[in-house]
């Protein structure tokens, strides 16, 4: 496993267009107000897009050059934008070899990743739950789902961390009697477990060895949620029933990383943005002040964990 | 010994025709007792489990396989072998058969009824109490000491199943805690004691082929009925169908506990219904979770307009 830096985010959704790049831009918008070196890596690695939500037509390096072996390091990629303090490492243009890579790809990717050189690594992932968006998910040490209120984006943020979880579990049983356990194809058959308690059941008999291991790796799994274009109050609610059933039903830790309210605004701050608006003003209240407290923690919590680290290393 | 005298050992063994070896210990002293061939007559292997499963013998077939791995380095046909005993289906219920190797190794899955059977845990001991000699008992659990005992199961020349270990030893780690429950009513007559016919049950365990049953009231009214081979009916509510299921068991074992007044039974289905399979599938395969989701969401968000 490859030691990420404690100011990496991943933020994923499991469904498209329920805000995760505009939490991660205005997160990072914050961020930069904050004094905070930010870099946006677009990770969503089939459909890339958030240089043009940035003003960005067309990116003069991208990671395509990273993939291709052009340039040797991400840091080569990182662009200016018009957010203060952020940069960006534009996603590639539909590179078969970066919609799919291999192990070795992915390796390195990760390893590149780890070293760039800035405070915060915001990776803005794909929608769907492909075993790649679930690694790069995994790989990070602070992994951000954001949901909206609709029925299917709630049904699928939980089923993007029960992917997740069952991803994680699968690594811990690689080389054990029961590594083919959660394949696909058998993670579908009637019968399989659906439950953490159930799966630790089955883990249990058929390779006692590895269940120490898998526990503890659940246990170390912490999952962020953001409750993002929230019409009612009623709405916020979202956050903790999804976080109740991934405890009950994974025995997965979630936290509540903010709630934003659903803001015609984000249209206009976002169309501005793209227009290639040096972005000042934040403008009031609404979205943007939510987004700020989550900027907010996501600083602290690197903070705190970066101290957490250095006091464990010496 | 030559390969398919060492399976002709193996025939006689578990027809009970042979002396009977411990079958217990590292591999080497089970190897020791084992008639064993240095080579492995595939061929034969598949033949003897194929002429056991035919005739319900599940667990034979499985100790087949499982002295089969004592004997080779690579497990691989095995496995093959065992999904495909895993796959077969159950013959129609007779009270004589062995129990269906999925459920003896807790899982239909390969990998997972592999692993048990693999682990040394699948052990077959003579058994010399008092259920007949000429038998042994095999279990996934004596290696834990007769209380962690998982399952036993009898098997030697008249082959009777379970019925009388102890019901806390023939449950199945695997099966799904459930909260459902069951209206029943005893069929023919129940004896001097009123109202000992209908009563409500928790279903504690549910296959599709039985289920466990915990009766919390009419203690005073059950305790010390002769139950054992009663037949009953018992209606069961599956959420999300609207029409309760119905079928015919006959209860299998009972046990009443004084301290909680309450009466355990495990139950048989006769001719379970389709719809009783598809309901069960329904419980262990639905996917609660989803199902606990919607229902939070719609206690507290409410329904989206
Ligand atoms: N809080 C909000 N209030 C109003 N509109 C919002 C809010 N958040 C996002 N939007 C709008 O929703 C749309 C989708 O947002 P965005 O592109 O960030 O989603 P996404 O999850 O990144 O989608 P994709 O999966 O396609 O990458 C955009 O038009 C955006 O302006
Ligand atoms: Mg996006």
């Amino acid at each position: 496993m490859i030691g990420m830096p404690e100011g990496t985010w991943a933020i994923a959704g499991g469904k498209g267009g329920v805000g995760k790049s505009v939490v991660t831009l205005s997160a990072a918008y914050w961020l930069g107000r904050l004094k905070h070196q930010v870099a946006l890596l677009d990770g969503d690695l089939g459909g890339a897009n958030l240089h043009t939500m940035l003003g960005v037509r067309i990116p003069p390096r991208t990671l395509d050059d990273f993939v291709l072996k052009r340039v040797p390091t991400l840091d080569d990629l990182l662009l200016d934008t018009s957010l203060e303090g952020v940069r960006l490492i534009a996603g590639g243009s539909d590179t078969p070899a970066l919609a799919n890579p291999n192990y070795a790809q992915k390796t390195r990717l990760l390893r590149a990743m780890a070293a760039i050189e800035t405070d915060l690594l915001l990776v803005d992932l794909g929608a769907g739950t492909s075993l790649n968006t679930l690694d790069l998910f995994l790989a990070a040490p602070n992994r951000v789902v954001v949901l909206t209120p609709q029925p299917t984006s709630i049904q699928n943020a939980y089923g993007f961390i029960k992917a997740a979880f069952f991803r994680l579990v699968a690594k811990e049983l690689r080389g054990t009697p029961l590594k083919n356990l959660l394949d696909p194809g058998q993670f579908r058959e009637a019968g399989a477990p659906q439950t953490a308690e159930e799966l630790f059941q089955e883990i249990a008999i058929g390779a006692p060895d590895a269940i120490d291991a898998v526990k503890r790796a659940v246990d170390d799994l912490e999952i962020h949620l953001i409750v993002n274009m929230i019409r009612s109050p009623k709405e916020e609610k979202v956050g903790p029933v999804v976080s109740e059933v991934c405890r009950k039903f994974l025995g997965v830790r979630t936290r509540i990383l903010g709630a934003i309210p659903y803001d015609p605004k984000i249209e206009r701050w976002a169309l501005a943005m793209e227009q290639g608006a040096l972005i000042r003003q934040a403008g009031d209240g609404g979205a943007l002040r939510c987004a700020y407290d989550i900027a907010y923690r996501m600083a602290d919590r690197t903070r705190q964990a970066d101290s957490e680290r250095t006091k464990r290393a010496s | 010994m030559t390969p398919s005298a060492a399976i002709e050992a193996w025939r006689s063994l578990l027809s009970g025709t042979s002396d009977r070896p411990s079958w217990r210990g590292d591999t080497a002293r089970r190897r020791a007792l084992l008639p064993v061939a240095d080579e492995l007559d595939l061929l034969g292997v598949s033949a003897l489990v194929d002429e056991l499963a035919g005739r319900g013998r599940y667990i034979a077939a499985l100790a087949v396989l499982r002295m089969a791995n004592a004997t080779i380095d690579s497990s691989a046909p095995l496995k093959k072998l065992l999904s495909e005993l895993l796959a077969i289906t159950p013959r129609e219920a007779d009270p004589s058969d062995d129990p269906v190797p999925s459920e003896f190794l807790g899982s239909h899955r390969p990998a997972i009824a592999w692993s048990v059977l693999e682990r040394d845990r699948l052990e077959i001991v003579p058994n010399d109490g008092d259920f007949g000699r000429n038998s042994w008992v095999i279990s996934t659990g004596l290696d834990r000491g007769p209380s962690r005992l998982d399952w036993a199961f009898l098997w030697g020349s008249d082959t009777e199943v379970a019925g009388k270990l102890r019901p806390a030893g023939r449950r199945k780690v695997t099966r799904r805690k459930l909260e459902l429950t069951a209206a029943i009513a005893l069929l023919g007559p129940a004896g001097p004691r009123q109202g000992a016919t209908r009563f409500t049950a928790q279903v504690t365990d549910l296959t599709a082929r039985g289920a466990g049953l915990v009766v919390v009231d009419r203690f005073d009214r059950l305790y010390g009925l002769q139950l054992v081979g009663k037949k009953l009916r018992l209606s069961l509510g599956i959420p999300g169908r609207t029409e309760p299921i119905s079928t015919i068991g006959e209860i299998c074992w009972t046990e009443g506990d004084e301290t909680t007044r309450s009466t355990q039974m495990g139950v048989r289905f006769l001719d379970p219904p389709a719809e009783l399979q598809e309901g069960v599938a329904e419980l262990i395969d639905g996917r609660r979770d989803v199902q606990y989701l919607w229902s939070l969401v719609e206690s507290h968000v409410g329904r989206r307009s």
